[in-house]
């Protein structure tokens, strides 16, 4: 029965006692009434003077993680709450678990923690939060949204990926040694004031005398290869949904190899493709993982530029060298012949080919054209296949091409 | 080719369908099912308490099966309109076969054919136009309430989860079995209400607890029982506060305007009693009432408590109401008009005024001698289309015909002469409401009426002569017998019985009247009682009688005793103004007895009053002076003191601060209150001219009270004695130009809630 209902079954009512003179019809209508006032009543009275917080434990998640949020409500008011629902509204996966709970009156505190686990990657606003309440009844609700916006990323899984290693570099006037370069050299570049943290055997004393504060020298880096993760988002060759599609495995596969790269101090960049090319230059440290995976944790499938017109797009931009990593479910052998020119111009090239389920003989003779010119083309290719862990990629490179 | 087996299996799941115990799923849980069946059962238990039928045992298993196909309806798939035919069909069968089972008989084949013999009766008397007797259509109409209240209540709540529905089929069978029934069904509707609440309050915890399942909401332990507990709580103060509040009184106003309706509801009225002539109607056992309708062979139980004692010139019967339609059972009212005025005959007719203290009030009826014309107090008339007589007079409200009361009435002073030669061609509306008999009559019942009568010459005289042969052939009792079912009452009473009360001499009197051709009707009401030492005649229950008026044109409705337990009423032979009386001297009166000095005595208007033709108080002009005024004063007074509370409180939030700090306190307290709160980063200053740009009018004091504020608190020295005083002066005209601004404030706020 909406409010309006009890409105107009009420009026008749009193008109009928009024009009009429009959206890039982006043009863009624006095019943109706102070069901309805007191109802009123307790429905506007029972959000007064409550007041929540929310702390998110952290900031960022990988899928899978579990994010701690911590409520605290407060209720100032000098009656307690019979009941008040506490809801969050987010674009979570799922809706987040709210909780019911009375409260007593006069600043009593109720407090609470909701753990949630991380089941999609992307940015999830939280806030704002909902109260809600209303009389036993069910005649009048109350709902408060109170602007407690929060901020949370869910980053792609990241896994060890212990078979993989990073491509040997090609440095000038050297053969392909396959062991990273130094980060810095003994080249002084020049000297600068020092800064917390700096090592003591940097400072530069005579510097330091000269102008009377401490300074530090600064080495000219080396050239160490940088590597170019190459991730393909084009749609047509994507396939699923959810953890097991491919748009899924080639992120995580992505994102595995950023962290491994970036903790082993290489300069690593990102190309997509799809929608249009997304180039993210190469640098390193945690500022560049950070970037890399809010990146990451944000791409979907989309677009029609295919990776093979993007790698003849981005091939200037990259130096001798450098190495790329190329992430793709496409079985179209166009973007071989620039796999090979990569190769051709002393750019370390390897290849993740992600497989999916749907697939039929056409695409299963596809694969294996595909994959055999890859190796014509001297271009190391694992095979992800649908069902294969994420952690043995590159373990029996060679099985899988067969 | 099937096997037989798996052909035997397919016919025995066809004919026993396996049955799917989800579709019996209560919505309120078990927690909430037996508080439903209670409620749905309190009303065929109020049926069998007003005590309409004697058939009623089957209303409670009719409900219970109402309840449980409305569940199965609505838990299932089949839609809403079909569920209505679906309702409707298995209603009808199931009330029938209940009723069949639960009535007497040898055999139910002889049961179901005595059913259908009874509709039959019922449906050929309804269709001659004639009241129908029978009351088993009443009893399948009341099963088919039943078993429709419990049917939609359960499917609006299992399809629509409406557990207001649920509540409210229920709840408005009740309500009108409840207001009809004179014997005190209170309890019933209380525990109804108490359980309603209840059954709302869990079904309130089931929508609740079902959203917080589907939106991931976890409700903390015991928050079902705390809800239950909560709701429980406040169920009982808000029916304690309900049942304590005294009650609304009839404001004249929406009477007034209610008797609008009253035309078509005293038509549906009287259409509903003539189908349902041989219900029992309200139950007349609890004292006197005087009910629209009567039924014969009711015993009243009558005390000997007083009803009001009147203060009169001579002794009377009070007539009370009337009665014009006999329906083979009882009498009924069907003269129901309501009008401020009517104009009786003046022929044979001298007013008389007796003044009623009214003990026990009779709903709003008044009480007079035939035939009223006005009364002290608003009223109205109930009457025909012939405005020159009443069946009853009525206060406009209740408490009206409560207290002290002076009825003027226009009492016959015709002699026999005078009525003999009344003549008997009779307006058509009074041969039409007067003469009516229904068809059931049996024929020596006409055949004693022309017996009596056939030979008499005038009207008069037939009258004289049927109220004799009644007062000296029958004998007057108090043990009261009904008819046997089928047997009119008349002719049981004057071939069999031979002895009982006066309801029983009223009506064989009135119907051998019609008989013969003489307009007559059953008058209900009070004998003259007997004189008290105050010279007053108190009037008790035990005095409640019942007696006959027949019509004579010019002269109005004239009373006949047929009582014998009661004088026969005193009437001249000859009138002194007769030309057959030269001489002129009264008549000599042919009964001695407690009325014999009503027709000698000098009845004088009194000019205080009026003269007879005066118009009756006019109802409209006394409206405002009958307006209730007491729950306006209550609401104001109420008002009055919130504010007082909240002056109190306001001025004691501020005990014990110096003068700059209290008229600080209070300009932040009611400026916030005004909607101009402090922020917490401002300055006194800045608050200060913050508020005086939107509130010109307070600029300057806000200014002062802000500089005195900041010198009390900052300045080594203080304030000042004369900033003390300015900011008391300050705060004074602060307050003024504030509380002017709260209504718009208080309106908003409302506002704001409400939206």
């Amino acid at each position: 029965m909406r409010p309006w209902h009890f409105a107009v079954l009420w009026v008749g009512l009193f008109i009928a006692a009024v009009s009429s003179g009959v206890e039982l019809l006043s009863y009624l209508a006095y019943l109706l009434l102070f069901v309805g006032v007191a109802m009123w009543i307790t429905a506007r009275l029972t959000l007064e003077g409550l007041s929540v917080k929310r702390t998110v434990g952290q900031a960022y998640a990988h899928l899978g993680d579990r994010i701690d949020l911590n409520y605290e409500l407060r209720n100032d008011h000098r009656l307690g709450k019979l009941w008040v629902e506490v809801s969050e509204t987010s674009n979570w996966p799922e809706p987040l678990t709210g909780r019911v709970l009375s409260i007593a009156g006069k600043g009593a505190v109720r407090r609470w923690r909701v753990s949630v686990p991380a089941l999609r990657r992307g940015r999830f606003h939280l806030g704002p939060i909902v109260l809600r309440s209303g009389d036993p009844f069910g005649l009048f609700a109350t709902v408060a949204r109170i602007p407690l916006d929060a901020l949370v990323l869910v980053y792609p899984k990241v896994l060890p990926l212990p078979f993989w290693q990073l491509p040997g570099s090609f440095l000038e006037g050297n053969v392909l040694t396959g062991q990273r370069s130094l980060q810095s050299t003994s080249m002084v570049m020049g000297i600068r004031d020092y800064r917390p943290g700096d090592a003591v055997n940097r400072i530069h004393w005579p510097s330091s005398v000269r102008h009377r504060g401490l300074f530090v020298k600064e080495f000219e880096l080396d050239k160490t290869a940088d590597l170019w993760i190459y991730l393909d988002l084009e749609r047509h060759w994507h396939r699923g949904e959810g953890e097991m599609s491919t748009e899924e495995r080639a992120v995580t596969v992505a994102a595995s190899v950023v962290a491994k790269a970036l903790r082993e101090h290489r300069n690593v960049g990102l190309v997509t493709t799809g929608v249009r090319a997304e180039i993210l230059h190469p640098d390193r440290g945690t500022k560049q993982f950070g970037k890399l995976m809010q990146y990451l944790a944000e791409v979907s499938v989309g677009g029609s530029r295919t990776i093979a017109e993007v790698m003849v797009e981005t091939l200037p931009r990259l130096r001798r060298g450098a190495s790329v990593l190329l992430i793709t479910p496409s079985l179209d052998r166009a973007w071989v012949r620039p796999a090979s020119t990569f190769r051709e111009s002393s750019i370390s090239t390897q290849a993740v080919l992600v497989g999916s389920d749907d697939t039929d003989e056409r695409d299963r003779a596809r694969r294996h054209a595909l994959l055999g010119e890859l190796v014509v083309a001297g271009v190391k290719t694992a095979h992800l296949q649908p069902h294969m862990n994420i952690e043995d990629l590159f373990h029996e490179t060679m099985n899988a091409i067969a | 080719m099937r096997s037989p087996e798996l052909v035997l299996g397919s016919l025995r799941r066809s004919l026993f369908p396996p049955i799917d115990w989800r579709k019996l799923r209560f919505r309120g849980g078990w927690t909430g099912l037996p508080i439903y069946l209670v409620m749905i059962l309190i009303y065929p238990a109020s049926l069998a308490q007003a005590g309409w039928v004697d058939l009623n045992t089957q209303f409670t298993y009719i409900a219970l099966a109402g309840a449980v196909l409305g569940t199965i309806a609505g838990n299932g798939r089949i839609r809403a309109r079909r569920s209505t035919v679906l309702g409707a069909l298995s209603g009808t069968l199931t009330v029938v076969v209940m009723t069949i089972i639960a009535s007497d008989g040898p055999t139910v084949h002889a049961k179901a054919v005595q059913l259908a013999t009874h509709v039959n009766n019922w449906t050929t008397q309804i269709f001659a136009g004639e009241s129908a007797n029978d009351p088993t259509v009443f009893v399948l109409l009341l099963g088919a309430t039943c078993w429709a209240g419990a049917y939609a209540g359960a499917f609006a709540l299992a399809r629509e989860h409406r557990p207001w529905d649920a509540v409210v089929f229920s709840g408005i069978c009740l309500t009108v079995n409840v207001s009809l029934a004179l014997t005190s069904l209170y309890f019933d509707l209380i525990l109804f209400t108490l359980l309603a609440l209840v059954l709302l309050v869990r079904l309130h915890i089931v929508n609740l607890a079902e959203r917080w399942e589907r939106q991931n909401i976890v409700p903390a332990g015991e928050m079902d029982w705390r809800l239950l507990r909560g709701g429980l709580t406040w169920t009982l103060v808000l029916i304690l506060m309900a049942f304590f509040t005294p009650r609304v009184a009839a404001a004249d106003l929406v009477s007034n305007a209610f008797t609008t309706f009253d035309a078509p509801y005293q038509r549906l009225q009287a259409e509903w009693q003539r189908f349902f002539a041989g219900v029992s109607g309200p139950s007349r056992l609890q004292g006197v009432s005087f009910s629209d309708a009567i039924r014969l062979g009711q015993a009243p139980n009558l005390g000997d408590r007083i009803v009001f004692h009147v203060d009169a010139p001579a002794a009377h019967f009070w007539r009370a109401v009337t009665y014009d339609f006999y329906t083979g059972v009882g009498w009924r009212t069907t003269e129901t008009d309501r009008v401020d005025k009517v104009t009786p005959q003046t022929l044979g007719r001298e007013p008389m005024q007796a003044t009623f203290d009214i003990i026990v009030p009779h709903a709003n009826l008044l009480f007079g001698a035939n035939e009223p014309q006005k009364v002290s107090v608003p009223f109205q008339f109930q009457t025909g289309d012939d405005r020159a007589y009443s069946t009853s007079v009525r206060a406009v409200n209740r408490n009206q015909a409560q207290g002290t009361y002076t009825t003027t009435s226009l009492v016959s002073t015709a002699s026999k002469d005078e009525l003999r030669r009344a003549t008997t061609v009779y307006p058509a509306v009074i041969k039409a409401k007067y003469l009516q008999l229904p068809s059931s009559i049996p024929q020596r019942v006409k055949d004693l009426a022309f017996a009596i009568a056939a030979t008499k010459a005038t009207a008069y005289d037939k009258a004289e002569a049927i109220e004799a042969y009644l007062r000296n052939t029958y004998k007057y009792s108090t043990v009261v017998k009904s008819a046997p079912p089928g047997r009119d009452p008349v002719d049981y009473f004057l071939f069999d019985l031979k002895a009982d009360f006066c309801e029983y001499f009223a009506s064989s009197m009135t119907v051998l009247l019609r008989e013969v051709g003489v307009p007559a009707r059953v008058v209900e009401g009070f004998t003259a009682g007997e004189v008290d030492a105050s010279g007053r005649y108190a009037v008790r229950e035990l005095n409640a009688h019942a007696w006959v008026e027949a019509y004579f044109p010019q002269y109005g409705w004239i009373e006949f005793e047929p009582t014998p337990s009661e004088l026969p009423f005193d009437r001249a032979e000859t009138s002194p103004t007769d030309p057959n009386n030269p001489a002129g001297t009264p008549g000599t009166p042919a009964d001695k007895g407690d009325r014999s000095g009503l027709l000698g005595r000098d009845t004088e208007p009194d000019p205080g009053i009026g003269g007879v033709n005066d118009t009756p108080p006019n109802v409209g002009s006394g409206l405002t002076k009958y307006v209730d005024p007491r729950p306006g004063l209550a609401l104001l007074s109420a008002l009055l003191l919130a504010l007082l509370v909240a002056l109190v409180r306001f001025e004691y939030r501020f005990r014990g601060l110096g003068t700059i700090d209290s008229a600080w306190g209070k300009t932040r307290l009611l400026g916030a209150y005004a909607g101009h709160a402090a922020r917490p980063s401002q300055t006194p200053y800045e608050y200060a001219e913050s508020m005086g740009q939107e509130i010109p009018d307070a600029h300057e004091p806000l200014r002062t009270i802000a500089h005195a504020r900041v010198q009390d608190r900052y300045a080594p020295l203080g304030a000042t004695d004369a900033e003390r005083d300015a900011a008391a002066a300050a705060w004074r005209t602060i307050a003024r130009v504030f509380v002017t601004l709260l209504p718009t404030r208080i309106v908003r706020a409302v506002a704001k809630l409400v939206r």
